[in-house]
């Protein structure tokens, strides 16, 4: 596992998020791939529940469309800040901070945690088999709109 | 322990205008001495207040630190196994000497003097009590038992825990009322429940309007483009909301339907998308269970503290932290029963993309709840037309177009609080 193909696999995922391209998000992880955003609390005491889980592309296309097309939000800005991935085998663990800025407020911190990461090489390049978003805030300001 | 409070006149003039409460000030939502009044009246005297499941502190020793209202509390297991709920506040600082949300004491330790509590809340332990060398220490009229943590009055009832911070509150089941007690107990009839994990969000409005969300069958099948398209809770389903008779808690009680196009209820609805189709049914792979007897969902809002969903597969726990007049905290636990499969516990928690502060259909509250937070703040001189159904003050219904169970929780208001 190269670590700037890693970096740069993070790179295209934030981008692709802080520009609502949330095709291009679904296309960084393989087909039967498990995304969820979880709350430290819960995955630290081993409790199964999570805010986001989506378990392969059908259930990140329901998830874009519940965004895209049904859900009532206030218009918002994201910033993710990826931090360096820490390898170990095919998986890793990267800090990210996620600042949000809703309307015309003023900027807040959203989230800060660790992706626990599972990755393969495909013939498109390195690709998530899973992203654990564990978030360190058990409290989250309001809402959870777009992936972590 | 908390006196029972006789009001004194409000400072300023009472904020409702009409008899009856089909007209609701905007200034319930941001005045601070209201909620004071609030806080004192539904909180601290007189209700049972959720603090906890069962199964989040199982072994003697477990605890659980939470609120009721806006004061810390602590959830504990004793050793005899029952359950004790404690003031989160050494006696003799007042610090709260709890920080750690869960976890296993065999006592309670206040770090600032080492001040030791058994779980039950007695006083074990003083450090230098007696002094040192034959110097200092507590005179000899400081007596032990009279320096206990503030034990809260408790009461388990099949799984749930509730406390009161009232000696003389009225039992649990008359509280929560013989009209409610036959579907309470459909999801806690005493089976083990299992915990499934927690979702908190922090919501800038004011507590009572989500009381008021859980109140209100208006809005899902129009705000909730989730639930309209997919059959869960639209407008021309088989229904009836419960009340009990002071008008403070609610149950809606509906049977999902096949969803697709019925004119009266779609027809102008603009957030009605019959061509949306869930790419993965797992989503809402919804499987009957039998205890259900035939509703699909049953929410139910027991006032002040706690609302309880059962939305087809999914449950949980819904807890309700005011912070001041114009915001709360909103923690979600989900459980489900300790004899289910493990494919019902993957469909719960799949099921759970719907709720908490990502749910496909509960962002919306918190977001419309903020909105609403917005401008009722800025016209403090405004009111909310709560005429849906009527002006009637709050009556058992079998259907859902009425806002009924709103206009009883503010008829309990006004009663409780004399404004």
């Amino acid at each position: 596992m190269n670590l700037l193909d890693i970096i740069e696999l993070n790179a295209r995922y934030g981008d692709a998020l802080d520009r609502f391209d949330l095709a291009a998000w679904q296309a960084l992880f393989t087909p039967d791939a498990v995304y969820r955003a979880q709350a430290r609390e819960n995955f630290d005491r081993g409790l199964p529940l999570a805010a986001i889980y989506l378990d392969g592309h059908g259930m990140m296309t329901d998830r874009i469309t519940g965004i895209e097309k049904t859900l009532v939000f206030a218009p918002r800005f994201t910033r993710h800040i990826i931090g360096l991935p820490k390898i170990e085998g095919t998986s890793a663990r990267t800090p990210f901070i996620i600042v949000q800025t809703v309307t015309t407020g003023l900027p807040e911190i959203l989230a800060t945690g660790c992706y626990h990461d599972t990755l393969t090489e495909t013939a498109d390049g390195l690709r998530l088999t899973s992203r654990n978003a564990v978030y360190d805030n058990a409290l989250i300001p309001n809402s959870l709109v777009y992936p972590f | 322990m908390n006196r029972r409070i006789e009001w004194s006149p409000l400072s300023s003039p009472s904020p409702f205008t009409k008899d009856g409460t089909h007209r609701i000030p905007n200034r319930v939502y941001n005045d601070a001495e209201l909620h004071a009044r609030e806080l004192q009246a539904f909180f601290y005297q007189s209700h049972w207040c959720y603090v906890a499941l069962e199964c989040e502190i199982p072994k003697p020793g477990d605890y659980k630190a939470t609120m009721i209202g806006e004061k810390p509390v602590i959830v504990v297991r004793d050793r005899d196994g029952s359950v004790n709920v404690l003031e989160n506040r050494c006696a003799h600082k007042g610090a709260k000497f709890c920080q750690k949300e869960f976890g296993n004491a065999k006592v309670f330790v206040c770090p600032y003097h080492q001040w030791g509590y058994r779980l039950n809340g007695d006083l074990a332990g003083v450090p230098m009590k007696n002094g040192v060398g034959g110097q200092g220490g507590m005179g000899a009229d400081f007596r032990m038992e009279e320096h206990g943590l503030n034990r809260l009055k408790v009461h388990v009832y099949n799984g749930m825990v509730f406390a009161s911070f009232d000696p003389d509150v009225e039992p649990f089941e008359s509280f929560v009322s013989a009209e409610l007690m036959p579907f309470f107990n459909r999801t806690f009839d005493g089976r083990k429940l299992t915990l499934l994990g927690y979702n908190r969000q922090r919501i800038r409005g004011n507590w009572k309007l989500m009381q008021e969300n859980i109140k209100d069958p208006y809005h899902p099948g129009l705000l909730h483009v989730f639930f309209v398209t997919f059959g869960l809770w639209r407008a021309d389903q088989k229904s009836e909301l419960r009340i009990d008779p002071r008008g403070r808690h609610a149950q809606m009680i509906s049977t999902r339907n096949s969803g697709g196009e019925n004119e009266e209820v779609t027809a102008g609805v603009t957030s009605f998308k019959e061509s949306l189709k869930l790419e993965d049914p797992r989503l809402m792979d919804v499987v009957q269970e039998p205890w259900w007897g035939g509703p699909t969902a049953v929410m139910q809002t027991i006032f002040p503290s706690v609302i309880i969903q059962q939305q087809v597969n999914s449950l949980s726990t819904r807890q309700i932290i005011p912070r001041g007049p114009d915001e709360f905290d909103f923690v979600w636990t989900h459980f489900g029963f300790a004899d289910d499969t493990p494919e019902m516990t993957e469909r719960r928690l799949k099921q759970a993309n719907l709720f908490g502060p990502a749910g496909l259909v509960s962002l919306d509250d918190g977001e419309v709840i903020e909105y609403c937070q917005q401008a009722t703040t800025a016209y403090p001189e405004g009111e909310c037309v709560i005429e849906l159904g009527g002006k009637d003050g709050g009556v058992a219904t079998p259907h859902m177009v009425t806002e009924t169970l709103i206009r009883g929780m503010y008829r309990y208001y006004r009663e409780t609080l004399g404004v």
